[in-house]
């Protein structure tokens, strides 16, 4: 709408998000892998499989995949990638065994392809250290020093994480029991050092089946998750972590943060501080950005505004609106109108109470928002919004406010539902306990279509108590059961969206197909119990013959509509008709004029032209027909 | 959508003295009702006819010609609406007698028997009773008044004329035995010609009333095809629309560069968009030479139609049940949008009756319905939707789904939140407290009654849109009318019912100072208690640092502390805001003093900058600014910065503060550009561009300019309402 940069074209949903946003939580990831070469990480994964990766594959594919995420989700992240135990080196100490495959820097198509390609000529050109070679190194230390560097330049806010990939829980099983000592210590302070400057230390071990990766004799004292004492239980979420990082369904990562802060005015004086957060909205793929098709660079859009009249430009915030009426032009000022939409000023007031039972299933229009307390402005405030919450839990009422979320904003009228908090059975937040804000609509939204269906007869077609059950049946074997939960499915337009922008910016020669995960389980429902039922409340419906009632209904479906009926009837009735003239005498001695507009149509719709247009048209098309 | 046949309405306006209570506001809303008449395609077509009743002098053909309707005059005949019907109203004569209803009834029908001359009407007829019933309806010269109405109902069936009653009957008002005698009578007279009596009992129902009066448009289906249940079970349905915003409408441009001496000028604005190669700004790129493109990371991914067309997503036409569920585990604050409705394909008895019977189904195993919904052909997406049965409640009316869209995996965003529970002891409420809030939600009742609901969202017409069609009529009547001050029936949309309050205040007052609710004067406890609790935390647990596990904020590097412990700044204060400013954004213990520092400062600048007085805080302002663009570089903040300058931009230049921007680009302060700090949002050349042009807003509230479509304005900043 306005004048902007080149860049802006690109700026996609989260952009717009920061707009009036207060940060709470800053900054970016950034992220080092940290990956064992040692000769064990080029086994394969499953020796009873022929053709099982290694665990180096896994570990890049690992990476890949985890890049390919952040892509999408978090762009402005940075990732750098660096192996330990190498042949060759690669580092700014000239540290034997350590190669800083790729510095720290964002996500990008390219470094997902040096990623993805790196397994194949690995040996060939950084290649796993020898075990006939000296460890002239302590490996963990030196990766994990390097790894700091690699973040120095990093500004002090945001979330700083090493990520270990190996096989290996004993890296220095092959230096003497001194030295080892030794340079456990070496390494296990460098870890402290680095947790003190708040970088967290991960570590995704891999092991083969049957065999245990045992943290306690190194990387327990290395890694910064100090409630994983049970090693069992790391090696379960660490598990997870992979299956995260291989996870194939691109969403993008918001962090929390408040949308606006806001009071809910009881009485004017008497006011609740509360938080606003957006927690469902909807995620629609980045915008399209134009191109200069020569140079590849974004396009800077200028928009300039003309009057009609003089040809002059015009100064934007200066423009007047008009609006028409009848014939004239009524005439705002731009602050008129700023004026005329505040109704009051920003916030929620309380308007009153109803029960949850007034708050229909269509008063909808848009998402919800979510409040949470916050005394920060205003002391006190927690403690009275829980206890209006209990209250308004206890008798099952929402509160109904008057909102205006912003000044540039109209009023709302919106319903405050109490939310309880709840948990699944590992005590995980499923919905957090607050108030749900509901926008309701005017009577203005609100249409009534059914209304114009109620029956002349007087009684609308119902459904017998008998077929209620043989339906209520049905729905039995479509539950779709306790466990259920309608947040996890992923969009097929957006997901395939991103798979398309990754095979394209990867120039990958298959675009992988999206699962649709909205698709009904199509196995499911034909299972002969639900098929039983089904025709069972078919009988119900259409009575013992239904088969026979539904064969028929599909022929009537192909009869002729009523539409097509007519038409028929009017070109079988101008068949009859157009003989009445010689049309080739009329059209020679150019008399086609004398006829009536009806008695040309009746030669257009014999010869099934088309019988709208003028009185000249239509001779037109009937000499155009004729070859004149 | 298929174009409606025109609408007939005779308006019946009793005007008698016992309604001059409610004339202004009835007159206003049905104002408002004419106006959306003439200011909409559809509405255009429409024809209204105005008859007062109850009037001191009479003025109707069937008087002149039979005799026996006093007290009704014609105000209008029936007619397309137009301006000068709308001012009318302004104007109307009122009465200082009764109002004989049946004679206005009589009249009306008239017109429209006059109307349609010796052809039939297309389209619906109706009158439209506007009354409050307290005159009674005189006794006939010959038979019952019983058997005249009769007769004339007779002749509204024949003539396919709907008669809707609005009766205005405020609560506090006592019902009289002649308007209950006179309910009784209207109710077999709308009975038999399929009309409605509608009560209001509130000016604001009033309104809401007349605001929804406006014919219904015929109702579009967004959908006509098989509810596909299970593979061999589908039942035929149509899709309505059940609620849709209705915005404010849009503006154009008006220019008034024009002389006023020119009576041909047009006034209109136009927009020119050109698209200007980076590297050279001066050159205009032909459209010929544009490509679309994605970002992907860093990169541009040029994307052309065709590629494009084959990478789309397609999902076919239909509408499948994926399974039902209990209504439990699809909670209210799921629904995404506006919702829509099914009914059963009319005229299809078994279609209603299958649709009837899962419908009632569901409504008594307490299901709902998981739908995946694609209404168009070759739809770019599919939408997962919840169907909530809703089985009708009259006898006439089908049965229906409500069906509200819900939200992908993608949408949602899971936060945590600490349980209210969980708020340390000294947050929770006492008994006392609870008691209290208790009594406040069970006294400040909006529903005390069934059937009696204040604020029904259908019976509560949009005060914007009622403000700016009562500010446009103004306009058009007076150009240099003022805007109208805030009505009635906004008021009650903004403020609680006074008598509510009224009821309430004693609580009210109570609760405030029982929850002691007070405004905290810039009180930081978070990062005090914080510091407390970094001492505290070391001397209880001194083998925390060393285990070496915690990634908290309590292993903070300790030579940042020291500086700390010599000046613990939390917030920016105006004795020494840079100096504050600078101290906070140093520390590294507590990442939330840097957004606060940021706000903080902005604050502060904000004020020295309005409260200049001949801009004497000037500098100081710029000093601070300088400052602030330092810190947003220093932390990698760029866009906090820069939406900022933005703000000031777009609030000083060419404004009262317009000196406050000469300085600021005399100061050269600009944007911070992507050379000073990667993230940010601007290239150098652009962040000069900026001082000289300062037209730019946030990247983010930028569309790709939609080529006929004008600025609208007023669309725009209703959508970003949220």
């Amino acid at each position: 709408m306005d004048d902007y940069e080149g860049e802006g074209l690109f700026d996609d949903e989260e952009g717009n998000e920061n707009e009036g946003f207060e940060l709470t939580s800053g900054g970016k990831e950034r992220v080092i892998y940290l990956v064992d070469c040692h000769p064990h990480m080029f086994l394969r994964t499953n020796d009873e499989e022929e053709d099982a990766k290694t665990f180096f594959d896994a570990a890049m594919e690992a990476i890949a995949s985890d890049l390919k995420n952040k892509i999408i989700s978090q762009a402005s992240d940075e990732t750098g990638l660096c192996f330990f135990n190498t042949r060759e080196k690669k580092n700014v100490h000239g540290w034997d065994g350590i190669y800083i495959f790729q510095e720290c820097d964002v996500p990008s198509a390219q470094r997902i392809e040096e990623v993805s390609k790196i397994s194949r000529d690995f040996e060939a050109s950084i290649g796993a250290r020898k075990q006939a070679q000296a460890a002239t190194i302590n490996p963990v230390y030196h990766a994990l020093f390097t790894a700091q560097s690699m973040m120095q330049s990093a500004s002090k806010l945001g979330v700083k994480r090493v990520l270990i990939f190996t096989n290996n829980d004993d890296p220095l099983a092959e230096v003497s029991a001194a030295e080892q000592r030794s340079m456990r210590n070496q390494t296990i302070a460098k870890a402290r050092d680095m947790v003190d400057s708040n970088i967290s230390i991960e570590l995704l071990p891999m092991s083969r089946p049957g065999e245990e990766f045992d943290i306690r004799l190194l990387y327990k004292d290395v890694m910064s998750e100090g409630e994983e004492d049970d090693p069992s239980n790391f090696i379960v979420s660490a598990q997870a972590k992979f299956e995260d990082m291989l996870s194939t369904v691109r969403k993008k990562m918001l962090k929390k943060r408040v949308q606006r802060k806001m009071t809910l005015a009881i009485a004017p004086g008497v006011e609740v501080g509360m938080n606003l957060y957006a927690l469902i909205r909807t995620t629609r793929p980045s915008r399209a950005g134009t191109l200069d098709s020569r140079t590849q660079q974004p396009l800077k859009v200028e928009t300039k505004f003309i009057c009609g009249d003089t040809g002059g430009e015009l100064d934007k915030h200066t423009i007047q609106k008009f609006y028409p009426y009848g014939a004239d032009k009524v005439v705002f000022k731009q602050d008129e109108l700023q004026e005329m939409r505040k109704l009051r000023d920003p916030g929620l007031q309380l308007l009153g109470f109803k029960p949850v039972a007034c708050l229909k299933p269509y008063h909808n229009l848009s998402p919800p928002g979510f409040l949470y307390p916050s005394d920060e402005k205003i002391s006190g405030s927690i403690k009275a919004f829980i206890a209006l919450h209990t209250a308004m839990v206890k008798f099952q009422k929402f509160a109904v406010c008057s909102h205006v979320p912003s000044i540039r904003s109209n009023v709302k009228l919106v319903a405050l539902v109490a939310q309880e908090q709840v948990v699944d059975e590992s005590g995980a937040q499923l919905e957090p306990a607050g108030f749900q804000l509901i926008p309701l609509p005017f009577s203005n939204d609100i249409r009534d279509p059914v209304k114009h269906h109620a029956s002349e007869a007087g009684l609308a077609p119902r459904a017998s108590q008998e077929q209620i059950d043989r339906a209520a049946d049905l729905l039995k074997k479509i539950d779709l059961g306790n466990t259920f939960s309608v947040v996890q499915i992923a969009n097929p337009a957006l997901q395939k969206h991103y798979a398309s922008l990754q095979a394209l910016a990867l120039d990958e020669d298959t675009i992988p197909e999206v699962e649709d995960c909205t698709l009904p389980d199509e196995e499911g429902i034909t299972r002969p119990v639900v098929t039983k039922a089904v025709n069972a409340f078919k009988e119900s419906v259409y009575g013992p013959d239904w088969e026979e009632a539904e064969a028929a209904a599909a022929t009537q479906q192909a009869q002729p509509s009523e539409a097509a009926k007519k038409r028929k009837a009017a070109a079988d009735l101008a068949a009859s008709q157009q003989g009445a003239f010689n049309w080739k005498e009329l059209a020679e001695k150019g008399q086609l004029n004398t006829l009536k507009n009806e008695e040309l149509k009746t030669y257009l719709r014999a010869n099934a032209l088309q019988v709208g247009g003028s009185k000249n048209a239509l001779i037109e098309r009937i000499l155009k027909h004729m070859g004149y | 959508m298929g174009s409606r046949s025109k609408d007939t309405t005779v308006i019946l306006l009793d005007v008698s003295t016992s309604m001059h209570p409610h004339l202004q506001e009835t007159i206003r809303c049905l104002q408002g009702y004419l106006q959306q008449k003439f200011l909409s395609a559809s509405g255009q077509k429409d024809e209204v006819g105005l008859v007062l009743f109850g009037c001191d002098y009479t003025d109707n053909d069937l008087n002149e010609q039979m005799g026996g309707y006093e007290g009704v005059i014609v105000a209008n005949p029936i007619q397309p609406v137009n301006l000068n019907f709308v001012k009318q109203l302004d104007t109307l004569p009122k009465g200082d007698g009764t109002a004989d209803f049946l004679d206005a009834v009589v009249v009306g029908l008239g017109l429209l028997i006059e109307r349609a001359g010796d052809k039939k009407l297309a389209g619906k007829k109706r009158l439209w009773l506007l009354t409050n019933l307290e005159s009674p309806v005189k006794e006939p010269a010959e038979g019952t008044i019983e058997e005249q109405a009769a007769t004339i109902a007779g002749t509204m069936v024949e003539k396919e004329i709907r008669l809707e009653v609005t009766r205005i009957h405020f609560k506090q008002e006592v019902q009289t035995s002649t308007s209950i005698q006179n309910e009784i009578l209207l109710r077999r007279f709308v009975g038999e010609t399929h009309g409605q009596i509608q009560t209001v009992s509130s000016a604001l129902a009033l309104s809401g009333t007349l605001a929804t009066a406006t014919p219904a448009k015929a109702p579009t289906t967004t959908y006509r095809g098989p509810l596909e249940v299970t593979p061999n079970l589908k039942i035929n349905i149509w899709c309505y629309k059940k609620t849709v915003e209705a915005k404010l409408p849009s503006l154009k441009g008006y220019s008034d560069r024009a002389p006023a001496s020119d009576p041909t000028a047009q006034h209109e604005m136009e927009r020119i968009t050109a698209y200007k190669s980076t590297a050279d700004p001066d050159r205009e790129v032909p459209p010929a030479e544009h490509t679309k493109a994605y970002r992907y990371g860093p990169q541009f991914i040029p994307v052309d139609q065709h590629v494009e067309e084959g990478l789309k997503f397609r999902a076919d036409k239909g509408v499948k049940v994926i399974g039902f569920t209990h209504s439990k585990h699809v909670p209210r604050h799921l629904f995404m949008k506006d919702s829509n409705v099914f009914i059963a394909e009319p005229t299809n008895e078994t279609a209603a009756v299958s649709f009837s019977a899962l419908v009632r189904a569901m409504h008594q195993t307490h299901r709902v319905a998981i739908l995946r919904c694609v209404y168009r052909a070759n739809q770019g997406s599919v939408a997962l939707s919840v169907g909530t049965p809703c089985p009708a409640e009259e006898d006439h009316l089908p049965d229906s789904l409500i069906v509200n869209q819900l939200p992908f995996a993608e949408d949602v965003r899971e936060y945590p939140f600490l349980a209210l529970a969980d708020q340390p002891e000294s947050k929770q409420p006492s008994l006392e407290q609870m008691d209290l809030a208790e009594q406040l939600v069970q006294k400040l009742d909006l529903a005390p009654a069934a059937g009696e609901e204040l604020l029904a969202p259908e019976a509560t017409p949009n005060p914007t849109l009622e403000r700016f069609y009562n500010f446009l009529h103004k306009r058009a009547v007076e150009p240099e009318a003022a805007l109208p001050p805030i009505t009635p029936t906004a008021r009650a949309v903004i403020e609680p019912p006074p008598r509510l309050l009224e009821a309430a205040t004693p609580l009210i007052e109570d609760f405030q100072t029982k929850f002691s609710l007070t405004v905290a004067a810039i009180e930081d406890k978070p990062s005090k208690r914080f510091w407390r609790d970094r001492h505290a935390g070391q001397d209880e647990a001194p083998g925390q640092l060393d285990n070496g596990a915690s990634t908290s904020g309590t292993a903070a590097d300790p030579i940042s502390l020291d500086d700390l412990a010599a000046r613990k700044v939390d917030e920016v204060g105006t004795v020494n805001p840079v100096q504050d400013f600078n101290s906070m954004i140093a520390r590294t213990d507590d990442p939330n003093l840097i957004p606060k520092a940021i706000k903080g400062m902005k604050d502060v600048i904000d004020n020295l900058v309005t409260q200049a007085y001949q801009g004497n805080t000037y500098d100081q302002a710029l000093e601070c600014l300088r400052a602030l663009r330092r810190g947003c570089i220093l932390q990698s903040e760029p866009l906090e910065f820069n939406s900022y300058l933005r703000e000031i931009a777009a609030r000083s230049k060419g404004k009262r503060q317009h000196d406050f921007w000469e300085r600021l680009v005399k100061n050269q302060l600009t944007l911070i550009n992507r050379d000073e700090e990667p993230d940010s949002d601007v290239l150098p050349e652009e962040a000069q561009k900026f001082l000289t042009e300062a037209e730019a807003k946030p990247p983010s509230a930028v569309e790709e300019p939609e080529k006929d479509e004008e600025v609208d304005e007023m669309a725009e900043l209703l959508d970003m309402a949220e």
